[in-house]
């Protein structure tokens, strides 16, 4: 709260490359929680990865189901967590909601959320950085229902965008990790 | 049965709004888009404590950081005591510095409405008023939700961080230093009385200029006898009820939603000038598209609005527990003990 800093413009992006049109893409807005992030030292920045607690709020990352049935669906940022239609200074009305795009809809998007230390190379599956920075995709450590939940298939590996920043694209996916029976 | 003329007004809007023709298709909008105008500002009661006011894009204030959109004013700056000094005394500097404040802007949507054509011309009543009730419905509804939630995030119910605590009533924020936020008392002569010393109470003296109440609370000051409100008044409020009128120097909006505003509690407002602001940069607007058989519409707005003076709201909540004493704007609890 206070003052807020918002991210440099060309720092943190999303691109939805390829998709619906504008007005009728699959996108979900929902509050942030707040309360979670801070408690975790996370936060969201514009193309990072979020995903919905069992209260509807985003965090960021999209944590495997493990023994659960529940899933969390990964959903890309439009905004950052302090963009200023997504919160406000004190004393303003508006913010307290973020967007994204849905993982599961038909979307080839470009990103500057991903663990840009490794190489990837188109059909390679992505997962959500659950071990490194939250938000960031990064590439799966093993096959498809496997242990983590599948979020995007590189369509093309990283490079650079017209603004200079470093940006990898993948179609977007759900495949739910494995669920471990309840004995 | 239907009549002839709401067969016609629904046969219209939707030939309107079906329309290649440009000229009609805009007739249909803009029937829609100035019934609405109206209607939204005698309803949306937080259009009616913050006048809105319409902006343009030459009132944005450009920000290196963020193409998002912003407009930065100026807040009325400090000015130290003055002092008595004897003869041949210079005075002290002070540095002139004024502080500025951020509004910022985001979109309020409506559901996206849609149809086959040939559904809608089988309601019996005017379908412009359904159409305009959801519409309205859902962007007044959001505009006064977020409203009176900031209203009472500043009255000390907490913010949005772990950090945040209980609610602080009945206790003084040392930034104004009075309460913001009471609860105590009854809603007679006397309890009336002592909510209007709340805005005046703080550092900053300011005093309320509206209040806000629902369509629930307001019966209990019909209740008011001749001996608590003086004969006249006692008489009319019991033969007409209570319409929206100035009570103690101030007008009351009354509202019915009492989601929002709660029963036993009334909000005060001060001036518009010393407030903050409500400005509009797009004006609602209802988007409409039709291809082959199927309509769809929606409507949208952005505002940018602000309580950019953490001193000039209030809130009292009556009728609180068995506690009827008036409580004290200025108690000795004090935010972050």
């Amino acid at each position: 709260m206070g003052n807020l800093v918002p991210s440099q413009m060309f720092d943190h992006n999303l691109d939805v490359v390829k998709g619906p049109s504008l007005m009728h893409r699959l996108d979900f807005a929902a509050d942030p929680d707040y309360a979670a992030l801070e408690l975790a030292g996370d936060t969201i920045h514009e193309g990072g990865l979020m995903s919905l607690t069992a209260a509807g709020k985003l965090i960021a990352g999209c944590p495997s189901g493990g023994a659960s049935i529940v899933q969390p669906m990964p959903i890309f940022a439009i905004q950052g967590l302090n963009d200023f239609d997504a919160n406000s200074d004190v004393g303003n009305l508006s913010g307290g909601v973020m967007s994204g795009v849905v993982g599961t809809g038909g979307f080839e998007i470009a990103t500057t959320e991903f663990d840009s230390a490794l190489t990837y190379a188109p059909n390679e599956l992505l997962a959500s950085d659950e071990a490194g920075t939250k938000g960031w995709v990064t590439k799966a450590a093993g096959p498809a229902y496997g242990a983590e939940t599948i979020v995007g298939c590189v369509s093309r590996p990283a490079a650079a965008n017209a603004d200079g920043a470093n940006m990898l694209a993948f179609w977007t996916m759900f495949l739910p990790s494995a669920v471990t029976p309840t004995p | 049965m239907r009549s002839a003329e709401t067969r016609m007004i629904n046969e219209t809007l939707v030939a309107g709004l079906t329309s290649g023709d440009n000229f009609l298709q805009k007739e249909a909008i803009d029937g829609l888009n100035d019934y609405l105008r109206v209607t939204m500002r005698e309803d949306g009661f937080a259009r009616r404590l913050c006048p809105p006011v319409n902006i343009t894009a030459a009132d944005l204030d450009r920000q290196v950081d963020t193409a998002k959109p912003v407009v930065v004013r100026d807040k009325e700056p400090n000015s130290p005591v003055a002092y008595s000094v004897p003869f041949g005394t210079t005075p002290m500097n002070h540095y002139i510095k004024g502080p500025r404040y951020r509004i910022m802007f985001d979109r309020i949507l409506s559901r996206r409405f849609n149809a086959d054509v040939n559904t809608l011309l089988t309601y019996d009543m005017d379908i412009r008023q359904i159409l305009n009730d959801y519409i309205l419905k859902d962007i007044m509804g959001e505009e006064d939700r977020k409203y009176i939630g900031l209203t009472d995030w500043i009255c000390g119910a907490g913010g949005r961080t772990v950090a945040a605590g209980p609610v602080l009533i009945n206790q003084t924020d040392p930034s104004t230093g009075s309460s913001k936020w009471v609860s105590g008392g009854t809603i007679d002569r006397e309890g009336l009385a002592n909510m209007m010393k709340g805005l005046p109470s703080s550092i900053r003296h300011l005093n309320p200029s509206t209040a806000l109440v629902n369509n629930i609370t307001v019966w209990d000051v019909v209740a008011l006898g001749r001996e608590q409100i003086g004969g006249n008044l006692a008489e009319e409020l019991f033969v007409n009820g209570f319409a929206e009128r100035i009570i103690m120097g101030i007008p009351w909006v009354i509202t019915i939603k009492t989601d929002l505003v709660a029963t036993n509690s009334i909000y005060q407002y001060t001036e518009p000038k010393y407030l903050g602001d409500f400005l509009i940069l797009d004006d609602i607007t209802v988007s409409t598209k039709n291809e082959n058989y199927m309509i769809e519409f929606f409507g949208y707005e952005s505002i940018g609005a602000t309580i950019a003076n953490d001193a000039a709201v209030c809130r009292v909540d009556f009728n609180y527990g068995a506690q009827v004493t008036p409580p004290d704007w200025k108690p000795a609890a004090v935010w972050g003990d």
